[in-house]
């Protein structure tokens, strides 16, 4: 227990840090846009695949269990209502997250061990400012971006299972995404989203930032960066939802 | 001049620096010895201000580094530079970019007038035309020559070194030390290095300090160090010698 109470202190602490050099961001400009580049054109590929095919078995399921009793629009109702809430941005989040989350503790945590983040110290850079800050701040931009893509990729590839495999028309198909499409719940989707991001690069520089003890240091504190990057998604994704919706 | 009163710092049960006084005079070379593992690194990162003290102060030129943070201790450390055990350049950055790093962040430059910097850094460490190398492509020894030119970019009035030579063969050891000489006398630049290589505190040293079970047990010329009598002081000298 004294152990939690520590780490929520020490994360704490490290989130004032951020916040104290947020006056200064202006310098990190270049580096936020760099950030932006890597961690979105990156997961790029990965985020659309997977919302295809979660699109298409959300599309399936659907059918299922709505054979005989519901029409045929509820399926474009279900796809387009359960990426824009949960399924976009929380998958999007837990894939991201693994992805960029470990190799933002990769990354700080080898420069934490050769004695880099010392370095930047002593050049008289706050390296919180210089690493962390576009981290965080690029987190924040290019999940909601994400998102977006990923909550129009779940809608197409549920419109694929749906005229392929289940042989409904386009139209229907169509007609149900418009139906189930509200602006409120999108928003809350892509607050959630921003939160990830956050949540991602936070916790990511983090563990990196607090690596100790060689390489194997820095694959503990990979690991226990993706641990609690996925625990505190899924809280927060209860969290938001109960303040949004 | 800096000035390090009582110092004392602890790793859990791991008395590490047990009350340092030592006095670092202005414009010439001090070297503090030491076995491996005595504390000369967490020495060296007390004086820059990396790691706090439990007890005691470090003074720079009177400004007490152990008791300020923010922009004071940043103010500080733009008149020091340290050059780290495993040099420590950025290594997503070009030499260019980690020599000219601080000068960007700090320094409204053109960027000819950056240019001609780093230039005149890398002619003093005999680099000139690696602007454009990664540092993993660089040997040891060249990164100790960046990571001095990176030191020296905002020309600092003090400069650190930890452990400049080891790691390094002896060839390319000497010629380090001849570099860091050279640097001390054509900048005139308050050096402090820490070393376990005894040949190096000798070539280097205007004065030599020996720290063991976390206090300084000597001070004096290297000179002085040959002669001295202590037990313990002749046997870190002979057992280098007869190793
Ligand atoms: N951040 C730290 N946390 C805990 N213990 C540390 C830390 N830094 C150093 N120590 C301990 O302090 C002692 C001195 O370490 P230091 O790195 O200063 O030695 P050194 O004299 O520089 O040795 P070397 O010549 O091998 O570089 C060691 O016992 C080390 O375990
Ligand atoms: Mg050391």
């Amino acid at each position: 227990m004294k152990n939690v109470v520590e780490y929520v202190g020490e994360v704490a602490l490290f989130i004032k840090e951020l916040f104290r050099s947020i006056p200064k961001f202006y310098k990190s400009f270049g580096l936020t846009t760099d950030q932006i580049i890597l961690i979105g054109i990156g997961s790029l590929p990965i985020v659309i695949v997977t919302n295809f095919f979660t699109g298409a078995v959300t599309a399936y399921q659907a059918a299922f269990q709505g054979r005989e009793y519901l029409p045929d629009v509820y399926i474009g109702m279900s796809v387009i209502k359960a990426f824009m809430i949960e399924l976009g941005p929380v998958l999007t989040g837990l894939i991201v997250g693994g992805r960029v989350g470990s190799a933002i503790t990769a990354e700080l945590g080898s420069m934490r061990i050769t004695e880099q983040i010392d370095a930047l110290e002593t050049l008289a850079i706050d390296p919180v400012r210089y690493l962390v800050l576009p981290r965080v701040i690029a987190g924040a931009i290019v999940l909601p971006l994400l998102t977006i893509i990923a909550i129009l990729m779940g809608c197409v590839g549920g419109g694929f299972c749906s005229v392929l495999l289940l042989h409904i028309k386009p139209i229907i198909y169509i007609e149900g995404l418009k139906l189930q499409f509200m602006a409120h719940e999108l928003w809350g989707g892509l607050i959630k989203a921003f939160a990830f991001g956050i949540i991602i690069a936070l916790m990511g520089s983090y563990h990196g930032f607090k690596a100790t003890g060689g390489a194997e240091g820095v694959g503990k504190a990979t690991t226990r960066a993706v641990v609690s990057i996925f625990i505190l998604i899924i809280i927060f994704d209860f969290i938001i939802a109960q303040i949004v919706f | 001049m800096i000035k390090i009163a009582n110092l004392k710092k602890s790793f859990n049960d791991n008395h590490v620096l047990c009350g340092i006084n030592l006095e670092i005079p202005v414009g010439s070379t001090t070297v503090v010895i030491g076995s491996s593992g005595c504390g000369k690194t967490v020495l060296l990162k007390h004086i820059i201000g990396l790691m706090r003290p439990d007890d005691g102060k470090v003074a720079i030129d009177g400004i007490e580094i152990s008791g300020i943070y923010g922009t004071g201790l940043f103010k500080l450390r733009q008149r020091m530079g340290m050059v780290f055990q495993g040099s420590a350049l950025l290594d997503s950055l070009t030499v260019y970019e980690n020599i000219s790093l601080g000068l960007r962040e700090h320094k409204r430059l053109s960027k000819s007038e950056l240019h001609s910097i780093v230039k005149e850094k890398l002619s003093l460490v005999h680099l000139v035309g690696a602007e454009n190398l990664m540092p993993s492509q660089l040997s040891g020894g060249m990164k100790k020559r960046v990571a001095i030119a990176r030191a020296l970019a905002i020309n600092p009035d003090y400069i650190l070194y930890d452990e400049p030579t080891t790691a390094l063969d002896p060839i390319t050891a000497k010629k380090i030390d001849s570099l860091i000489c050279d640097l001390q006398v054509k900048l005139s630049i308050t050096t402090i290095a820490v070393t376990h290589d005894l040949v190096s505190a000798y070539k280097i040293g205007n004065k030599i300090a020996m720290l063991a079970e976390g206090k300084i047990i000597f001070e004096g010329t290297p000179m002085d160090i040959k002669k001295c009598k202590k037990k313990e002081i002749q046997e870190f000298i002979k057992g280098r010698i007869y190793e």
